[in-house]
């Protein structure tokens, strides 16, 4: 029997946290409950989930569907596009049965590439890669989650770059179910000896193609959808991340139609130490100002009433009722109050 | 116990993982869940919600679950516990998948159909002094969806002197009317043989008469040419007969794309003559006396992906200078067994051509027909069994993951 190799190449940077990951962690469940009940899928279709952030990942290491367990998402700062590719290619080189005398090898692998920001690093030499070594023997579709995703990247790994309207759950539902029937059709048509591989229809609202001979955007190495704070728990020690989500305020001088970059709070998660294995580790400097953050989180790992206190070492933790706070980075002691007017913060690349 | 270590502990037990392995129906299932993690000191799981019609329970003594799983389903289980006194839900996920055989469904071919044919043909009779068994199924990838078994068989004898025609054909899958093509593609070959005078045997049989075995080299080549002549009119017949086809129903020869595995047979007095001729996939397998050689009569149109397959539809296949290569002959005192079969069962049981130069691979079919399988069916190979192609119509029903095609199997024994 041949196998279709189903890979899932997942961008799980800071931005991701939330409900987004918890869409696709919801989406990618449905997609394999799906598969199980189609004949011709349960018995060729065979899954891998790979996540990268600043370093990649396997959650999911390929098997049968009958086999799959839902993994749980980790986070990571960062979004290495390079990393994710490299580790994608060391999958496909590790596990894709290749024809042989006694043996027929699996069906072209078909890979989805599912990334929502600006590639933090250089992926270059990456690409080049893929170009030399994958891109004619694999089906990859790569899908933008977000409006500022740098496509230009994304149209040198494949003529499939599909853009993706997350705006809501129904969206998602609807994205993951175009995914469900692509990975369907293209398992009846191996079957039948055709191609095999088909997108199934595409629903403009929710997902569109992207038109390779549009212009391209400026690179830059920042998501500024997103702000996304990196702070330790006082209490358990444990990282957590603060979101905040990018809104435009009319500036005091509306009538000249002008507006300010502000961003509100979205959510506070706590996250487990696998946080810095999947993180860039080269130091990032990139500052907010805290008049642009709107909202405070409580802490999300020991409930302390406010989550964003930035110690004299510029890292941020959370404090309580207690009256001289340790800081759980760098270990000093000391009192806090409401600080005046605004102040630098450190934020995270993803 | 501070407030925020309780906050903490409810947390890490959210997200401690519990892992249930994936159950089937109609498997038996049992797993200890393993809760020997710190977190787990002191929680009481006081009642797992989800279970209810799924024949599965969870012992609260041992941490088991178990039964036998009925339905399939996706659930989240949710686990109730009770830490330090205060109480929280933790959801857990576990699949009971379906059992992988009861999603193919099988519908109904529309009788209406002009060119409507039966799921399953099947036949025996004798072969000098050997038999023959044949049947041919529609594969479940076309039950699913109601639609026509694409493969074809017919044998019969032609003229007079004791030679027999056997014809096996696979429509194309792509192709709108596969099953017409087969068909006639086969009824065509053993008409043509049927009509034609004795005489044209002539050069042939005066030539195998007047040899001894084992056959001396240039005889062979003598005999090639031969089965050349006697055969390629045949093929010519067969593409004329589908070219005409198509004229007079208005459909083009590609909506007709079927491939032809054709062998003429005779037993003389102590030698056995085998010509064959073949476009497509359909091999042709000859295993001697003593069950230790088998020789493939024909090559296969087979490519890296299986789209690459021929069929004798296409004009271009009679004007290409490998023709010749499609025929061949052979001299035999006596065999064990001759097999022509379609890709349902050569996919199976072979996977490659390589596969079919190995005796090994053949050995094990033969041991698989004869009763070596998962599903205890037997064919029995012996002379002037009156079951036999009923026996060998159940064992084609044969499960092998994804080959859910046609089947078709002819054997001389």
């Amino acid at each position: 029997m041949r196998r279709l190799p189903i890979y899932f190449l997942i961008d799980i940077s800071e931005s991701m946290i939330g409900e987004p990951i918890q869409n696709v962690e919801e989406g990618l469940a449905n997609i394999i409950k799906a598969l199980k009940a189609d004949p011709y899928a349960i018995e060729t279709v065979w899954v891998s989930i790979l996540v990268f952030a600043g370093q990649a990942k396997t959650i999911v290491p390929l098997q049968e569907i009958a086999d799959f367990y839902p993994p749980r998402f980790p986070i990571g700062g960062g979004t290495s596009l390079s990393k994710g590719l490299g580790h994608l290619m060391y999958e496909l080189r590790s596990n894709i049965i290749k024809t042989t005398h006694e043996q027929k090898g699996d069906w072209k692998p078909i890979i989805f590439l599912l990334t929502d920001g600006v590639p933090t690093d250089d992926s270059r030499t990456a690409i080049q890669e893929w170009k030399q070594n994958w891109q004619k023997s694999t089906n990859l579709v790569a899908i933008s989650f977000g409006q500022e995703t740098d496509l230009s990247l994304l149209t040198e790994l494949t003529e499939n770059v599909l853009m993706f309207n997350n705006s809501d759950t129904a969206q998602y539902t609807a994205f993951f179910k175009w995914v469900t029937d692509s990975i369907k059709t293209s398992s009846v048509s191996v079957d039948n000896s055709a191609s095999g591989f088909e997108l199934a229809k595409l629903d403009d609202k929710v997902i569109s193609k992207i038109d390779l001979n549009k212009k391209t955007i400026p690179q830059e190495y920042i998501d500024p959808n997103y702000v996304v704070l990196a702070a330790k728990c006082q209490n358990t020690k444990r990282p957590y991340l603060m979101k905040y989500k990018k809104v435009l305020n009319d500036s005091p001088f509306s009538d000249l139609g002008l507006q300010t970059v502000a961003y509100r709070l979205n959510g506070a998660f706590q996250v487990d130490n696998s946080y810095y294995e999947l993180s860039d580790q080269s130091v990032n400097s990139f500052k907010i100002n805290s008049e642009e953050l709107i909202g405070a989180p409580t802490c999300p790992s020991c409930g302390n009433q406010y989550g964003l206190a930035i110690c004299s070492c510029g890292k941020i933790h959370c404090i309580g009722e207690e009256e001289y706070s340790t800081c759980p980075w760098c270990d000093t002691k000391a009192q806090y109050g409401t600080g005046g007017g605004g102040f630098d913060i450190n934020r995270t690349q993803g | 116990m501070e407030k925020w270590e309780i906050f903490q502990w409810k947390k890490s037990l959210e997200e401690k993982r519990i892992v249930l392995p994936n159950a089937t129906v109609g498997k038996s299932y049992r797993q200890e869940l393993d809760l020997s993690a710190a977190e787990w000191n002191e929680v009481i799981i006081s009642n797992i919600n989800g279970l209810e019609h799924t024949g599965l329970a969870y012992d609260t003594e041992s941490n088991t679950l178990t039964g036998i799983p009925l339905v399939s389903a996706d659930l989240k289980l949710v686990f109730n516990l009770i830490i330090a006194g205060e109480s929280m839900e933790k959801k857990v996920p576990f699949a009971i998948n379906p059992d992988p055989r009861s999603l193919w469904k099988t519908i109904d071919t529309d009788r209406d159909d002009p060119w409507w044919k039966p799921d399953e043909f099947l036949s025996q009779q004798a072969l000098g002094s050997k038999s023959l068994v044949a049947a041919s199924k529609r594969g479940r990838a076309h039950a699913n969806v109601g639609k026509f078994r694409e493969d074809h068989y017919a044998c019969a004898t032609a003229g007079k002197r004791g030679w027999h025609t056997i014809a096996v054909s696979d429509g194309a899958g792509s192709a709108d009317l596969s099953r017409l093509g087969s068909k006639i593609a086969c009824e065509a070959a053993v008409s043509y043989f049927r009509q034609l005078s004795d005489s044209a045997f002539d050069e042939l049989e005066t030539l195998v008469n007047g040899t001894t075995l084992p056959i001396a080299q240039p005889l062979e080549q003598k005999l090639q040419e031969l089965a050349v002549k006697l055969l390629s009119p045949a093929a010519l017949e067969v593409h004329g007969e589908l070219s005409r086809k198509a004229i007079s129903i208005d459909a083009s020869l590609a909506d007709l794309h079927a491939t032809l595995a054709l062998c003429l047979i005779k037993q003389f007095q102590n030698a056995w003559v085998i010509l064959t001729f073949s476009v497509g996939d359909c091999p042709i397998g000859l295993i001697s006396s003593n069950e230790e050689e088998v020789s493939v009569l024909n090559w296969l149109d087979t490519g890296e992906y299986g789209g690459a397959t021929r069929f004798l539809t296409m004009p271009e296949i009679l004007e290409q200078p490998d023709f010749h290569t499609r025929f061949s002959a052979r001299i035999v005192s006596d065999f064990s067994y001759l097999m022509m079969m379609s890709d349902g069962i050569y996919d199976a049981k072979f996977e490659t051509a390589f596969n079919l130069s190995q005796p090994k691979i053949w050995k094990q079919l033969i041991a698989d027909l004869k009763g070596e399988n998962p599903d205890g069916h037997q064919v029995d190979l012996v002379k002037e069994n009156p079951d036999v192609a009923t026996q060998l119509s159940s064992w084609m029903d044969f499960w092998s993951t994804g080959n859910h095609d046609d089947r078709t199997l002819v054997i001389i024994y």
